[in-house]
C-alpha cells in the first residue's frame, strides 16, 4: 500500500543541492540530476550526519563528515562507503514531487 | 577492565584501566579504532555502549551534541570504563596504524614566539616517539586539565624532540599558561602519534597539494620536510597554499622558502591574504612566491584548474577552511575522497 506524500514543487529543486524536508516527522533529503529527482533518508548511514550538509554534482552524493560517496541514481556505494544509500520511491504529479512514505527507510 | 568493541566487520578486545579512555586503551593495544581529534570535539569516535558503565569524561565536550542518549552513545576519546564494557561502532574496525600510539612523559624544552599569535613549543619526550609526517600528538600540560592535539611541525626520525605550533587563543588556558611564565623543564604527558592525514613517501607516490590556513601550517611543514629528505621531489611536485589574514600572520616563512628554493622546478609556494595584501617591502621578502588575495581554497581552486588528476591533497587549518577546500576538491577537482587527507578538530 503506497502512502504518497507531497514534498515540494519539482522546480524548487536545483542541481548540485541537497535539500532537507520533514514529511510528517520523517526527515528526507532530495536532490536533482538533470530531469530526475532522487530522495534519500536525511541521515548518513555511517555516523548520522545530515546529508543536507553534504555535496552532490549530478552524479555522486558525498557526505561531508567522512567523505563517503554514493551513486546518486542507484545509491550504490563507492570508495570507502560501507553501506549503500536507500532511496525512496518518487513520482511527479502536476509539477509536485511526491514520495512514497509507506515504509520508513532506516539503516539499522 | 575488559573492553569488547564490535564493528561492522570485526571486533577488538583489550584491557583498559579505569583512568584511561577507551579510545586510547584500544589504540595503545594495537587496534584500529575510528577517531579524528581525540579531544572530544569531532564525534568521529562516537559509539554505542551496549553493556557496562563508563565515566563519560569532559562534561562540556563539544561533540556531546552529536550523541544520542536514547542509544546510549559515548565518545570513546572521553569515556573511561568503570567495569567490563561492550561497545559497538557504526562502521568497520579500521586498519591499525603501523606506529602504535602510546602514553609517555616528557618535559618542555622551549616556548618561542613565531609571530604575534603563534608560539613554537618544543618538548623532549622521555623516549623516542616515532611518527609519520602530518601526524599529531596529544599533550597534557600541568595546571590545565585535558589533552590538546598539536601536529608536529617538522619531521625528525629520531623523534626525541617534538616541535609544535601553538596558536594563542583569546582566553585559551594552555596558550596563556605557556606564555605567562618560563615553562622550560615543566613535565608533560604525551599520547600519540595520532592522525590519518599522514604522508609516507614509500606509500604516497604522488604529486602533493598542501593547503594550510592560519595556525595549520605545522603538519604541512612536517610533510614537506619528509618529502624533501626522502627525495620525493625528484619525481613529484608539491603545490603549497598558505592562507593568512595579513603579512604579520605569516610564520615559518623561511622554512617554506628554503624548500621551494631547493626544488624550484617542483615546489610552488602560494601565499593568500584574506584581509590585507602585503606592501611592496613585505612582498620583497617573499621571492618566488605566488601572491593572491582572498580565501586560500579559492586560490587553490584557480591555480590547480586542470591539474587535479592523481594528486594527493593535505588540508590543515580552521574548520571552515578545511571544509571549503574539501568541497572544492570533491566537486571541482573530482579528487577521490581517499586522496583528500585531513584530521578534523571540530
Amino acid at each position: 500500500m503506497n502512502d504518497w506524500k507531497r514534498v515540494c514543487v519539482v522546480g524548487d529543486l536545483v542541481e548540485n543541492e541537497l535539500k532537507e524536508f520533514d514529511i510528517g516527522g520523517t526527515k528526507i533529503v532530495a536532490a536533482r540530476s538533470g530531469s530526475d529527482i532522487y530522495v534519500y533518508p536525511l541521515r548518513c548511514p555511517h555516523m548520522d550526519e545530515p546529508l543536507s550538509t553534504g555535496m552532490c554534482d549530478g552524479a555522486t552524493v558525498t557526505c561531508s563528515f567522512h567523505l563517503w560517496q554514493w551513486d546518486m541514481r542507484t545509491g550504490e556505494s563507492s570508495g570507502d562507503a560501507e553501506v549503500d544509500l536507500l532511496l525512496y520511491p518518487t513520482k511527479e504529479e502536476d509539477g509536485a514531487l511526491l514520495v512514497d512514505m509507506a515504509a520508513a527507510l532506516n539503516y539499522d | 577492565m575488559r573492553i569488547d568493541i564490535t564493528g561492522r566487520d570485526g571486533a577488538a578486545s583489550f584491557d583498559c584501566h579505569g583512568d584511561q579512555e577507551i579510545l586510547f586503551g584500544g589504540l595503545a593495544a594495537g587496534f584500529g579504532l575510528p577517531y579524528e581529534c581525540g579531544t572530544g570535539t569531532c564525534a568521529s569516535c562516537k559509539a554505542t555502549l551496549e553493556k557496562g558503565t563508563v565515566d563519560r569524561g569532559w562534561p562540556d565536550a563539544p561533540a556531546r551534541r552529536f550523541l544520542s542518549l536514547e542509544k546510549n552513545e559515548i565518545l570513546m576519546c572521553q569515556a573511561r570504563p568503570r567495569e567490563d564494557c561492550q561497545v559497538t561502532i557504526r562502521g568497520k574496525i579500521p586498519e591499525p596504524s603501523h606506529i602504535v600510539p602510546r602514553s609517555v612523559g616528557g618535559v618542555i624544552a622551549t616556548v618561542t614566539p613565531l609571530n604575534h599569535n603563534v608560539l613554537r613549543l618544543v618538548i623532549h619526550s622521555d623516549v623516542p616517539m616515532p611518527y609519520d609526517a602530518g601526524q599529531f600528538m596529544l599533550v597534557d600540560v600541568p595546571e590545565v586539565p585535558g589533552y590538546r592535539g598539536w601536529s608536529m611541525a617538522a619531521y625528525d626520525p629520531i623523534a626525541e624532540t617534538l616541535a609544535f605550533t601553538v596558536k594563542m587563543m583569546p582566553g585559551g588556558l594552555v596558550s596563556q599558561w605557556l606564555s605567562s611564565a618560563d615553562r622550560s623543564g615543566a613535565p608533560v604527558r604525551l599520547f600519540g602519534p595520532l592522525g590519518k592525514a599522514s604522508f609516507q613517501p614509500e606509500r604516497d607516490n604522488a604529486d602533493l597539494v598542501c593547503v594550510a590556513g592560519g595556525s595549520g601550517l605545522a603538519p604541512i611543514l612536517s610533510i614537506l620536510d619528509r618529502a624533501a629528505t626522502a627525495g620525493h621531489f625528484e619525481r613529484h611536485r608539491a603545490n603549497v597554499f598558505f592562507g593568512v589574514r595579513a603579512f604579520e600572520d605569516l610564520y615559518e616563512t623561511d622554512r617554506l622558502l628554503a624548500v621551494a628554493a631547493a626544488h624550484p622546478e617542483r615546489v610552488s609556494l602560494n601565499m593568500v591574504f584574506s584581509e590585507k595584501r602585503p606592501d611592496k617591502i613585505a612582498l620583497a621578502s617573499l621571492p618566488g612566491v605566488a601572491i593572491a588575495d582572498g580565501f586560500v581554497h579559492e586560490a587553490m581552486g584557480q591555480a590547480m584548474v586542470g591539474r587535479f588528476g592523481g594528486v594527493l591533497a593535505y588540508l590543515a587549518g580552521p574548520p571552515q577552511m578545511v571544509d571549503a577546500a574539501m568541497r572544492l576538491l570533491v566537486l571541482q577537482g573530482k579528487v577521490p575522497p581517499a586522496r583528500i587527507r585531513y584530521d578534523k578538530f571540530s
